[in-house]
């Protein structure tokens, strides 16, 4: 089992290696250039003496090769450059992002496993009951409509026409709250919204799965041994539930750190997904390189995360 | 016991899969939910496919005098009309093509992949399995975002290139689980007979799997229809969708919101549409999947 | 049910306290927020909407486009776009039109107290001009090739000599729309080895009326007031620009006070602040215009007939003032309002019967399914545009009227950097919709002659126009001594280009500023705005604010 986790571990190095050829390559194939993007930010200004003479400056005229080595050696070294379009460093760029992102990615996701989880075994238990019904038929309700339009509405009822929580950012300039409070009000919207969206996919995968192991044959024998129906249900069935959900887990770690630029434009939330949808526009290579190296370490570390419950869920493979 | 329930799905499953369609028909009939989603669905269908015929007028044609644009809803426009004086009923029933054709195909092609590749994986193993999952590992790990601006670009921009996004974005997940269920039912007993009669490796995944990982593909596809439906409006949204004039659900929705306060029917109507519609497609998934559970039967 | 809920409710507020804890623990500061000073200061605050675009990550405005009240130019304009002294006190300008001597205002401090000199000037031209600065705005100091030379008479006068003469080079001494010279501290940039990586990037010194003390990247910038301004000081303590990338966002921070001023386009937006008692919206024209340009090189466009049929055939107003806003003015020129507008421009009225004729005398004959053919090929093009507000439903429009008249106008819509690259490097495009137009300076040449130092550049003229006239009239226009002089050829210029047909007029960019009640001091409408917005502060020494 260790060899198993170690051989996953080892693994991950060739794929970001992959996953950065990759994405350097394909951005240089891309049209557009970032010092035209720069040159013309704003409105308009220089000339093609200016372009040619800024692109030089940067080193953006050296074959693409030799800019990807560059930047591999760099990055080996813990230098992730700096932004063509801001000319700050990456790192510190990304640095301020991230905290904003991975709290509400991850308040989000801890709140709607938790719930999802929950309503999907309580619905599977009572399969057909009115409950089942009614707390479906609201999860599915949430998943229906776009996120962009329930964090406006969200925003219309609660901002606008209630007054309770502030519009967007992550905290005020200025406030009569405690700190802590400010942060609280500034974050129910967006985690509200997100919980939303991503809470069927529990309660789907949730229910299904536990709709199944109760089929299984050791659920009869656990209920034929007398045993109590909350014991069966959690010890016995909801536990042999969990396989498929554990992928899922997997898959929500990776988006933590990607952010979701939709939400964050929509609040005003300075976090991963703006900044990287932004360096997009802008061509801005080495904050796209800094933010799809990032995300890539957590998606194989999320999928080596979904391996390891995988494997301490499933007593089969953990004895192999 | 357990030998008793795993023989008989075997059975059920080589003589009488006739029978259990009709089975499984009749119990999703049952399901009151999903039967009125699926009329719903077939309702939304047909009006799409006879967009042409039904739409009262042409869904580009513009007004631009004042008693043309943002006219709210009313008899001669039931969705009301837009900036450019546009029907917006008409504009719905074409943008439903759109928005509807994205839903299926764009998860078509998702499923379709997802389902082969997990299969191939589980089945195969090996280096096989371990290629194909660092495959996925790596296509997921390239941000979404980005895969999308890459096809914007390279390719032309169009609805078929927003197809081809959404499913080429989508089919890892459902690669993913599949395999996971392949993996968990190669182990099951019924299989594990299967191997004791000497069934090659290829049957077995086709006739005794499959199958059972039916389930797991349905939830997996009706979801995934709903979500592509919400995310081309999305990405209409961000100004990667459809391309104007044309209209989807989403791209009427996203406008709509700029005049969230001068003709908010602009946003009701889409808003309602995508809705019902992605309600429809879960809740026929999810009668779907009970109806077909063959472990249900016994 | 319920209580289930509110006991979320209770999780969730625990749990983002905690994690705000931990943010509030790394959140980044330049500087902790001043505590209020000494004596009683009872000037406000103003809390202002600093949009995408203009919110900036480096202050270095050698490198940035710092649009902010940190630095001043030598000269700034006037509300009807003339030249009006700034850092400097006077100016004079030699027979030949080569020589600039330029007196400069005594006793301006910078930020850190220190005088401001012609050193101080001296050396930021030289930054300018450095090939290893990469600034953008280097090339505005070369004329003719050449680069400007400055010299230093004495610590309070400085002499720009120039090659050639060029009636644009006063407005380049400024802080407008594409140009950007401001006076930075040489004291302080001497000290720096590498202006990429400089110190003084984050943390600015300049001679503006306010000076940064916090920045929070993409939330905010705290700026406060620079009591030794040479203009006096400043009415306001403390301005602050807040990040909302979203327009109705910031519409629900305006109505709820949570926000003083802030640009709003989006028509809906605009009436639900002029309905809201507390708001006042303001408006402002600017000699920015949306244009739909067309390509010379096309065989089909060649016909300076079917140009006019084009142009003929749109309802211009009805369609901007519906895709972009019912108070949207159209523009019938690359130059609209203001001293350089020809009053005698050809106008092209919507008139499609006309447009019709025109296209029957060109020989496009109405084919069977209603669009014109000749010669076997139908009467098709395409239109490339970026998803920029209003450019969809622009297109859209013109491709319904077009339609007709009998011609076919497909539309291509491409991300804003495909779109730049395809329309200005690789110009393939039958006909583009793009901003033409200036800020302050009619310095517009580069966009419609045949041959400039921009080609290929989004200040170039990737459409194939070529009118030795009008290449003529706007060389002579800049070498021109006088307004007066400059004045009769940018007129010429814009007769020729009119009279060719050469582009669709559309709607001018429209300034509309939402400010709350507690805001005075500003610069109200007739103004003609630049799309920086900031029509409405021309003077932001005179804003005031009751806010605390």
């Amino acid at each position: 089992m260790y060899r198993l986790i170690l051989r996953r571990f080892l693994l991950a190095i060739p794929t970001l290696f992959v996953v950065s050829f990759l994405s350097f390559g394909i951005m240089k194939a891309a049209p557009g250039d970032p010092v035209r993007m720069y040159v013309a930010g704003g409105m308009s200004k220089g000339s093609v003496e200016d372009i040619e003479r800024i692109r030089h400056n940067l080193g953006l005229d050296r074959p693409i090769y030799v800019q990807y080595i560059a930047w591999l050696r760099n990055t080996l070294r813990g230098d992730l450059g700096y932004s063509l379009a801001t000319r700050r460093p990456v790192a510190q760029i990304i640095a301020e992002k991230l905290p904003a992102s991975i709290s509400l990615m991850g308040i989000s996701f801890l709140l709607s496993m938790t719930i999802g989880i929950g309503i999907g075994v309580l619905s599977a238990a009572k399969q057909y009951s009115l409950f089942d019904y009614v707390v479906t038929v609201l999860a599915f309700l949430g998943n229906s409509l776009p996120a962009f339009w329930i964090a406006l509405m969200l925003i219309w009822l609660f901002s606008v026409r209630l007054g309770w929580l502030p519009t967007g950012h992550m905290s005020s300039y200025e406030t009569t709250d405690s700190p802590i409070l400010d942060y609280a009000k500034h974050y129910v919207l967006p985690v509200t919204t997100l919980s939303l969206v991503s809470l069927v996919s529990w309660v789907r995968y949730q229910r299904a799965s536990m709709l199944e192991s109760l089929q299984q044959d050791y659920v009869r024998t656990a209920r034929a041994k007398g045993l109590a129906e909350r014991v069966v249900l959690i010890r016995h069935a909801w536990r042999n539930s969990l396989v498929p959900i554990v992928t899922l887990i997997g898959f929500s770690v990776a988006n933590l750190v990607g952010g979701s630029y939709i939400i964050e434009t929509i609040f005003s939330w300075p976090g991963m997904g703006q900044l990287g949808f932004d360096a997009l526009l802008k061509r801005d290579y080495p904050v796209m390189m800094g933010v799809t190296l990032l995300s890539a370490i957590f998606i194989i570390f999320g999928n080596l995360l979904a391996d390891l419950t995988y494997i301490l869920v499933n007593p089969q493979i953990r004895e192999s | 016991m357990e030998t008793t329930r795993s023989q008989s799905s075997y059975f059920v499953l080589r003589s009488a899969q006739q029978s259990l369609l009709k089975l499984s028909w009749l119990r999703f009939r049952r399901n009151r939910l999903a039967i009125i989603s699926l009329s719903l669905l077939v309702l939304m269908s047909a009006a799409a496919l006879l967009a042409p015929q039904i739409a009262p007028y042409d869904p580009n044609a513009i007004d631009l005098t004042p008693e043309g644009i943002l006219q709210p809803p009313s008899s001669q426009h039931l969705f009301g009309t837009d900036e450019l004086g546009r029907d917006a009923f008409s504009r719905a029933l074409f943008g439903a093509r759109i928005s509807l054709s994205v839903g299926f195909i764009a998860s078509g092609m998702a499923i379709v992949v997802g389902v082969l590749v997990g299969a191939t994986a589980a089945v195969a193993g090996g280096w096989v399995d371990n290629l194909l999952m660092r495959l996925v590992d790596i296509l997921l790990s390239v941000p979404l975002f980005f895969l999308i601006m890459i096809s914007q670009t390279i390719m032309t921009p169009s609805i078929f290139t927003v197809m081809a996004i959404i499913g080429a974005t989508s089919w890892m997940d459902v690669a993913r689980l599949v395999r996971g269920d392949f993996l968990s039912l190669q182990s099951a007993d019924y299989v594990t007979a299967a191997v004791v009669t000497g069934a090659t490796r290829t049957r077995i995944a086709r006739r005794h799997i499959l199958p059972n990982v039916a389930n797991t593909i349905i939830v997996a596809a009706t979801l995934r229809v709903a979500q592509a439906i919400l995310t081309e409006s999305a990405l209409s949204f961000v100004g990667l969708g459809v391309q104007p004039p044309d209209a989807s659900w989403g791209s009427m929705l996203q406008k709509g919101l700029t005049r969230l306060l001068d003709a908010p029917w602009l946003v009701w109507f889409p808003g309602i549409l995508i809705s019902i519609t992605v309600l429809a497609f879960n809740f026929v998934g999810d009668g779907l999947r009970d109806a077909l559970d063959p472990r249900q039967l016994a | 049910m319920s209580a289930k809920r509110g006991y979320w409710v209770i999780i969730l507020l625990v749990v983002s306290s905690l994690v705000g804890l931990l943010v509030a623990g790394c959140r980044p500061t330049t500087a902790p927020p001043t505590e209020v000073p000494v004596a009683q200061d009872t000037r406000g605050t103003l809390l202002m909407r600093g949009s995408k675009s203009s919110f900036p990550q480096n202050f270095n405005p050698l490198l940035y486009d710092v649009r902010l009240w940190l630095y001043d130019g030598l000269v700034r304009f006037d509300q009807d776009l003339k030249p009006i002294p700034d850092l400097a006190e006077s100016w004079e300008i030699s027979d030949d039109g080569l020589v600039y001597t330029i007196k400069l205002r005594r006793g301006v401090k910078f930020h850190d107290g220190v005088e401001m000199t012609a050193d101080d000037v001296i050396y930021t031209a030289q930054l300018t001009l450095d090939e290893k600065v990469n600034s953008p705005y280097r090339s505005k100091f070369i004329i003719g090739g050449e680069p400007v030379k400055w010299e230093k008479v004495d610590d309070y006068t400085v002499r720009a000599i120039l090659p050639q003469p060029s009636s644009s080079f006063l407005a380049k001494l400024s802080r407008a729309d594409e140009i950007f010279f401001t006076i930075l501290p040489k004291h302080i940039l001497e000290k720096c080895a590498d202006m990429e990586t400089c110190d003084f990037n984050q943390h600015p010194v300049g001679t503006g009326p306010f000076k940064l003390v916090e920045y929070v990247p993409d939330q905010r910038v705290v700026l406060e007031a620079h009591d030794d301004y040479f203009q006096g000081r400043p009415g306001l303590k403390r301005v602050v620009r807040l990040a909302y990338p979203n327009e109705q966002a910031a519409l629900a921070a305006l109505k709820s006070g949570e926000l003083d001023v802030a640009a709003l386009r989006e028509a809906g937006n605009v009436n639900a602040a002029e309905a809201d008692p507390n708001l006042t919206v303001y408006r402002y024209d600017s000699n920015w215009i949306m244009a739909a340009r067309f390509n010379m090189a096309n065989p089909i466009l060649q016909d300076i007939k079917v140009r006019q049929a084009i142009s003929h055939a749109i309802d211009r107003l009805s369609l901007c003032k519906a895709a972009i806003g019912p108070t949207t003015n159209i523009g019938d020129s690359p130059i609209s309002i203001g001293w350089a507008a020809s009053p005698n421009v050809v106008r092209y009225e919507y008139d499609p019967e006309k447009a019709k004729a025109l296209l029957e005398e060109a020989g496009w004959k109405v084919g069977s399914d209603g669009i014109r053919e000749k010669d076997g090929q139908r009467l098709s093009l395409t239109i490339t545009f970026d998803p920029d507000y209003g450019k969809p439903d622009l297109a859209t429009g013109m491709q319904q009227f077009l339609k007709a008249v009998g011609i076919e106008l497909k539309l291509q819509q491409m991300e804003p950097a495909t779109a730049e690259e395809t329309i200005y490097v690789k110009k393939e495009f039958d006909i583009y919709l793009d901003w033409q137009g200036f800020g302050v300076d009619p310095d517009i040449a580069s966009r419609w002659s045949t041959s400039t130092a921009e080609q290929g550049t989004y200040l170039s003229n990737p459409s194939n126009y070529a009118n030795p006239e009008v290449d003529a009239a706007f060389r002579a226009a800049e070498i021109a001594r006088t307004v007066e002089e400059r004045q009769k050829y940018l007129w010429q210029a814009q007769d020729l280009i009119t009279r060719d047909a050469a582009a669709v007029w559309l709607y001018l960019w429209q300034a509309q500023m939402a400010v709350s009640k507690n805001v005075g001091g500003l610069s109200l409408p007739p103004s003609i705005a630049d799309m920086d917005n900031t029509a409405i502060f021309r003077e932001p020494w005179k804003v005031t604010s009751t806010r605390p």
